[in-house]
């Protein structure tokens, strides 16, 4: 599988707790990303684009609110496999890299576990 | 507000009309709902940011094909080169100077401009209908060879500065067109090597003398090796800096300068100026950009945006 960068990550995982608009997902990987991460219109399309054609998200529904036109995107079921595996990888790097400091006495398969 | 609604507008239209009719209004909505919360230099990253992915869809480049950004980001200032080549090199150049000085005015010398002209057409046709690009491709090489054909030798000779704009259109029409199956290795490969040859002629034709420079089209050459070097050092600012993509389009966009000086046959000429070490330098960036486009696009590792 591709690996994915941590904009498209945190696109997903703003996806995961369900359909988002455009401007929806800029504000939601902005808050998950604590600001660093600010996607720009151009690039928020381009992967949209690109995750819908690998079939991990859908359009959902789309409304028009104040004379903007709004289309909601959701994870599909491959999408959903893609972010569940991404998030257990990420999660066992970081808990190996915590056990490695001594901060942490949890194991990575565990805490890996954790999210099936 | 409608100017700023304007703006926005014209910012659209960097993407394809297709996609413009069916995604256009949508992305438009939510680049209004963010403006409010952007700075001026926010602003200006948004708006660079859509017309780079608005080129880049109208090339039918995926984002992560990395020669693929590399040939988009060389492609708009290699075409604004070549456009100032084609200005300069027939104006004073070659016609006023040769009218002027050597009374050879004529329809021989309006054949250089006229081909500029073809050339950059074909640059710009070759973005906004890169369907045709072979078509467009095929224009522009045949009314090259039919002008080299037909002119006469002597002064009317194939110029070297043509060359440096033919280059500086070949972004574009690679970026054009970049086949799927190629964009990887094979792809990286050619272009890779294409730069490194055309570093390896400027070394090897270059002559390390700096006076006494001039010619009918002077003005061209004896600037290009500044122009080399300037490009040079901020390719090599970015690359040091790990800006990868546009440290890679710089040096693409810097090989015509130096081959230009270095081509340039004649007692007269510029082949001149670049001294070794610059040379040098650039192999190095050359010989470094081939080797990084090629491991890393070798052991097939893609990534999404």
């Amino acid at each position: 599988m591709d690996e994915v960068r941590e904009p498209t990550f945190l696109m997903l995982v703003a996806l995961a707790e369900g359909p988002r608009h455009g401007y929806g997902l800029i504000q939601d990987v902005e808050r998950l990303s604590g600001g660093k991460t600010k996607l720009r219109p151009g690039t928020l399309y381009a992967t949209l684009d690109r995750l819908s054609s690998k079939g991990f998200i859908e359009a959902s529904g789309e409304e028009v609110v104040d004379g903007r036109h709004r289309r909601y995107y959701r994870l599909t079921s491959a999408g959903t496999a893609v972010l569940e595996s991404e998030s257990k990888q990420r999660l066992a790097t970081a808990a190996e890299a915590l056990r490695r400091l001594g901060i942490s006495g949890t194991t990575p398969r565990r805490l890996a576990g954790g999210l099936s | 507000m409608t100017g700023r609604r304007d703006r926005l507008d014209v910012l659209i239209r960097a993407y394809p009309n297709a996609y413009r009719e069916r995604r256009g209004e949508e992305i438009l909505d939510t680049l209004r709902d963010d403006a409010p919360t952007m700075g001026t230099y926010e602003r200006l990253r948004v708006g660079i940011d859509m017309v780079a992915q608005g080129l880049r869809m109208r090339l039918g480049i995926a984002p992560d094909q990395v020669m693929g950004r590399i040939l988009v980001a060389a492609a708009l200032p290699g075409m604004m080169m070549a456009a100032a080549v084609a200005l300069v090199m027939p104006l004073f150049g070659h016609i006023i100077p040769d009218f002027r000085i050597e009374g050879s005015w004529g329809p021989a010398t309006a054949v250089w401009p006229g081909l500029c002209i073809v050339w950059i057409l074909g640059s710009l046709a070759a973005l906004v209908f890169p369907r045709r690009l072979r078509l467009i491709a095929a224009v522009c090489i045949a009314a090259t060879v039919m002008a080299e054909l037909l002119l006469p030798a002597g002064p009317y000779a194939f110029p070297s500065g043509f060359w440096l704009l033919a280059w500086l259109a070949v972004p574009s029409f690679l970026a054009a067109r970049t086949p799927p199956r190629w964009s990887h290795r094979g792809f990286a490969v050619l272009t890779g090597g294409l730069v490194l040859g055309a570093l390896i002629v400027a070394a090897v034709r270059t002559k390390w003398y700096s006076s006494g420079v001039s010619g009918s089209y002077g003005d061209i050459v004896r600037c290009a090796p500044y122009v080399a070097v300037t490009l040079i050092a901020f390719s090599a600012i970015l690359l040091v800096t790990r800006r990868w993509v546009t440290g890679s389009a710089i040096a693409l966009l810097a090989t015509p300068w130096l081959l230009l000086p270095a081509t340039n046959a004649g007692p007269f000429s510029a082949r001149t100026s670049i001294t070794p070490l610059a040379v040098a330098a650039v192999c190095a960036i050359g010989v470094g950009l081939l080797g990084a486009w090629t491991s890393e696009l070798w052991k097939g590792r893609r990534t999404l945006p």
